[in-house]
């Protein structure tokens, strides 16, 4: 009797749930965005402020100092530009994504810039946040559309 | 082989669901108070070692959150295992006996809370062509080994329950259990299977936690504690992956594991007072204490992982409890077993000493 | 500033595709068939067939046709739940089939009757009208009649 033709390759899913827990300093970050604010926070330490911020330096390891409010205004510190299209993708390609340096923040916060061709985007691009309207806001950083150049500003 | 001891040991509250920390949060103090314990500066440690898993917090690449936690700045160097952290202990530990350094900082954390429902997570272990995608029940291939355990007259359902009933007593002494309390046999009885024989309480109740062990080695050790836990062996072994091939009655990795150790540390699993047993399930202590070859110690009176599994950090636990009998001066000999895998297919022993 | 945190639910999903080798590709396409194979090793044959040994480590010789009947070593009895192979309680099993060592897992119906499962019971496969060369194609075990 000859053997069955062989199966080379087999369907492998995983679907998993998981609950997302944020964290007590992440929360007050993501709940800031939700009222259109940019809550950064200071170690007393080492002096680093993070954007976002968590609730320890993870350099010293104290405790940051509370809360204050950044104007969101910032520099493109590095970019790419999406041209792949992948399997969820919500914005059709290509797109930018890139690292802001948010102006009194000492870390960078990741984010789209649109509204400028990519091939127009610079490292050291002045950009600023194109916030969601009120019914949109949410404690997500989706209450930011996106980042755009700033008008007027030299690019 | 170089004297390298456990010199401190910390662990979090084993919580059901931690909904305030993030694994940072969670992981922070318990660093503190391990290092702190031993009066430590953090550019002393040489070495992190920690395990985690992706699965449990799903996320790829989740344990680089923990590293917030360690102060990774200037860079460190650091190791991660992709599974309970008894095995980042046994890197660890390897890594002092080649002397690449003095001390060593082990931690585990884990959120076996995070994932909305274990069925989803747990087959993911399992061999992929075979078992996975019938996707079998979180506690099926427990259920097979207790079966026959059973079956070979190892256990019985009542023997289960007296474990169980045991084990919530001492966790009563355990300010970290996650449950505990007098329950008697009776009760525990009349509990319904969730995967026959096996009822809710003899499967060990997942949750989040963090531990953090300290190593050090030979004068550093001693000037670190007045008992250092001298670690005399760490060895482990695995079983092959498809249940249907092992002998699910008779650990025989543990077996191994155990022979190997007691040549390394010149004394056996028999010789120890107290054992910390990495029981994922009641059946396992009668199963591991014969092929371990205990002989009249206390198993796990901090009540074990019966009490309390928090995911990836249950194993690690054992060795840091294990330790802590040494530290205070209650026992001279211990030893400790952690499991990966589904019903024992992966075991570590690791046999500890007070004395230099 | 409260001291809650946020949470919130999502999900992971990756549609992995996975190869298979050559002797269990064989035994897959065999179940396609709704024919089951062992494999040859010097201990007897393996069911579900492995490309190396695990005891010795050898490689594994020849694919061979089995029957469908066997023995259940050990079981465990669970809650159906969706997407589950039967659609009322039933057991896990590890079933030697007949003529090789080891044992296979595959699910059991006894009709969601606890009390008609048993250590040494004998059974058969079940087998699924649409397979595609995969476990499932084996519905489940059931009762020898």
């Amino acid at each position: 009797m000859s053997l069955p033709e062989p199966v080379t390759t087999m369907a492998s899913p995983f679907r998993m749930d998981y609950t997302y827990v944020a964290g007590v300093g992440r929360s007050v970050f993501l709940r800031g965005l939700a009222e259109r604010r940019l809550l950064a926070r200071r170690c007393p330490g080492c002096a680093q402020v993070y954007l976002p911020p968590p609730e320890f330096c993870s350099r010293c390891l104290s405790e940051l100092e509370a809360p204050f409010e950044l104007d969101g205004l910032g520099a493109v510190s590095t970019f790419c530009v999406v041209n792949f299209p992948f399997p969820g993708q919500t914005i059709e390609p290509p797109y930018v994504v890139a690292y802001i340096q948010v102006h009194g923040a000492g870390t960078r916060l990741m984010h789209l810039v649109r509204e400028v061709e990519p091939e127009r985007v610079r490292i050291g691009m002045a950009v600023e946040p194109v916030w969601a309207p009120d019914d949109q806001l949410t404690t997500s950083l989706k209450s930011i559309q996106h980042f755009r150049p700033v008008r007027g500003a030299d690019a | 082989m170089r004297d390298t001891a456990v010199v401190s040991y910390a662990q979090s509250p084993c919580l059901a669901a931690n909904r305030r920390d993030d694994m940072a949060d969670i992981l922070l103090p318990v660093i503190r108070a391990a290092v702190d314990a031993v009066g430590i500066e953090r550019d002393e440690i040489d070495f992190y070692a920690s395990g985690s898993h992706d699965f449990f917090e799903g996320r790829t690449f989740a344990y680089i959150e923990s590293l917030d936690a360690v102060g990774a700045w200037p860079p460190i160097s650091e190791s991660h295992v992709e599974m309970d952290a008894a095995w980042a202990f046994a890197e660890a530990w390897s890594w002092l006996q080649l002397g690449q350094g003095d001390i060593a900082l082990v931690y585990g954390i884990g959120r076996g809370s995070l994932p909305q429902d274990l069925d989803q997570v747990m087959p993911a272990q399992l061999d992929p062509y075979f078992l996975a995608p019938l996707r079998p029940h979180r506690d099926a291939v427990a259920g097979l080994q207790a079966c026959a355990a059973i079956d070979a007259g190892l256990t019985s359902e009542q023997h289960m329950a007296e474990i169980v009933s045991r084990c919530l007593a001492s966790a009563t002494e355990n300010p970290y259990a996650q449950t505990s309390g007098q329950v008697s046999v009776h009760d525990l009885l009349a509990a319904p299977y969730v995967s026959s024989p096996l009822r809710k309480h003899d499967v060990s109740p997942p949750g989040d936690a963090a531990a953090v062990v300290v190593l050090a080695a030979g004068d550093a050790a001693r000037r670190l504690t007045a008992r250092p836990a001298w670690v005399r062996a760490v060895d482990h072994r695995m079983d092959t992956h498809y249940p249907g091939m092992r002998d699910l009655t008779s650990s025989g990795s543990t077996r191994i594991a155990a022979g190997r150790a007691a040549d390394l540390a010149g004394f056996a699993a028999a010789d120890v007072e107290v054992a910390e047993l990495h029981t994922e399930y009641s059946h396992q202590e009668p199963l591991l204490a014969m092929a371990l070859g205990l002989n009249g110690a206390e198993i796990n009176p901090s009540g074990g992982p019966l009490a309390g599994r928090p995911a990836t950090a249950t194993g690690l636990v054992r060795i840091g409890e294990a330790a802590r009998q040494i530290l205070d001066g209650r026992a001279g000999r211990t030893l400790a077993h952690a499991t990966n895998g589904p019903a024992l297919q992966h075991n570590l022993v690791c046999l500890l000493e007070g004395a230099a | 500033m409260t001291a809650e945190s946020l949470s919130a639910p999502y999900t992971v999903e990756f549609p992995f595709e996975r190869t298979v080798g050559p002797k269990i590709g064989t035994f897959l396409g065999g179940l396609r068939d709704a024919r089951l194979y062992g494999v040859r090793t010097e201990r007897g044959v393996l069911c579900p067939p492995l490309e190396f040994d695990p005891r010795t480590g050898a490689e594994t010789g020849a694919l061979v046709p089995l029957v469908t009947t066997g023995t259940v070593t050990s079981w465990t009895w669970v809650p159906s739940r969706p997407g589950d192979p039967l659609p009322h309680d039933f057991a896990w099993a590890l079933i030697a089939i007949d003529g090789t060592i080891g044992a296979l897992f595959h699910a059991v119906d006894v009709g969601g009757e606890f009390a008609r499962m048993s250590t040494g019971m004998r059974v058969c496969a079940r087998w699924r009208q649409d397979r595609i060369g995969g476990m499932r194609d084996i519905e489940c075990f059931e009762v020898v009649p």
